[in-house]
């Protein structure tokens, strides 16, 4: 974290914000811009410097400081770890060497808006639409103009998705067991990732993945 | 139709009277022996009924076949389903998440002159579909909780035919 460039050139600047009420502020708007990132505007940031009076390179780099800093700690810490969550930021934090009640502000901030930090976080990221609602029927042929008894059974299913979209499918009995045993699989294939112990280790640095910011 | 001699009108007559015989065996889902005795019924000569008799007990199993899985194109039928196992690595905004996620993807067919609700194409031309994923094709995704529930669901159908066969 020390070595992110934006964050090394906010620690230098930190010496212009002397009161904690200051301090407060960049840290409320920051969170808020990261558990907003979409809807959040310009206004609140442009009140924000007025209100710090500061010059435009000093707040530029205060705020994006800030906020690459916030961002690198959601990113340490969406994942529950065997530590607990502000033992684990205050080691973290060391080596940038704040000031103490900076940084005990920082981490109370951090912890108590931890759970929309981590929800906006994954909410970033792009992803498939996922199933809303799923109804089903089923149903059986009985006869057609064709054929006087038939007795076929097939499956009527109903998906709707979180990106709006309404599907009405038909499944025929041998899709339908094709489903099913998909989904088994995909099933135990998930318990085993989820329990492989490879996969699982508690490792902070992703190797190779470092210079991704 | 030279090599029969026949008429046009002697040809259609012909075709149209076979075929009417096997829709209707078909209708009554005929088994050989009571297509036989069907057919003595009728005034047709001993030899013209095996004709039929052998032509129905070679294509007549899968002509049935063929016509109950006559479908009129709506709701679409699933033509196929693909799957892909996901695990997250790290992305833009979050590190080393190792949730896995499953991708399911149901290709479907949509007859070009199939019933269509007016909901649903009304649908398909404002929905904002992805560009790289092509029409008759729904994919989406879920976590594993997600998928269990999918599961649930899925078990409560097959419990339902089951009970059905029952």
């Amino acid at each position: 974290m020390d070595r992110h460039p934006e964050i090394k050139r906010f620690i230098g600047m930190v010496g212009n914000i002397p009161q904690q009420k200051q301090w407060r502020e960049l840290l409320q708007t920051t969170l808020n811009h990261h558990r907003n990132r979409d809807t959040f505007g310009i206004e609140p940031i442009t009140k924000l410097r007025d209100s710090l009076g500061l010059s435009e390179d000093v707040f530029s780099a205060l705020y994006t400081g800030m906020f690459c800093l916030i961002g690198q700690m959601i990113r340490n810490h969406t994942r529950k770890g065997t530590v607990p969550l502000e033992t684990a930021l205050a080691e973290e934090l060391q080596p940038l060497a704040l000031p103490e009640k900076y940084a005990k502000e920082l981490i109370s901030g951090f912890t108590h808006y931890e759970k929309s930090l981590t929800s906006s976080a994954y909410a970033h990221i792009p992803h498939h639409p996922s199933i809303e609602q799923f109804r089903w029927r089923t149903e059986v042929t009985i006869s057609t103009s064709s054929v006087n008894r038939i007795l076929k059974p097939s499956i009527l299913i109903e998906l709707r998705l979180t990106n709006g979209r309404k599907q009405l499918l038909s499944l025929n009995m041998n899709q339908f067991h094709h489903l099913r045993y998909i989904v088994a699989v995909l099933l135990k294939q998930m318990a085993d990732i989820e329990n492989d112990e490879l996969i699982n280790r508690d490792v902070k640095i992703l190797p190779g993945v470092t210079e991704i910011v | 139709m030279e090599l029969y001699q026949l008429t046009l009108d002697e040809l259609d007559t012909l075709t149209e009277g076979c075929s009417y015989i096997f829709e209707q065996a078909a209708y009554m889902s005929l088994k050989t022996k009571s297509f036989q005795n069907h057919l003595s019924t009728t005034a047709m000569n001993e030899d013209k009924i095996k004709v039929f008799i052998t032509v129905w007990e070679q294509g007549g199993e899968m002509y049935m076949e063929s016509l109950k899985n006559q479908q009129f194109g709506y709701p679409p039928l699933v033509k196929d389903i693909r799957w892909e196992l996901h695990l997250p690595l790290a992305s833009s905004t979050t590190k080393l998440d190792r949730a896995p996620k499953a991708q399911i993807e149901f290709a479907y067919d949509v007859p070009k002159n199939a019933i269509q609700p007016s909901s649903v194409q009304a649908q398909t031309s404002k929905n904002s579909l992805p560009l790289d994923r092509q029409p008759n094709r729904l994919l989406f995704e879920m976590n594993h909780k997600e998928l269990s529930d999918f599961a649930k669901q899925i078990e409560l159908i097959q419990g339902q035919l089951d009970s059905l066969s029952s």
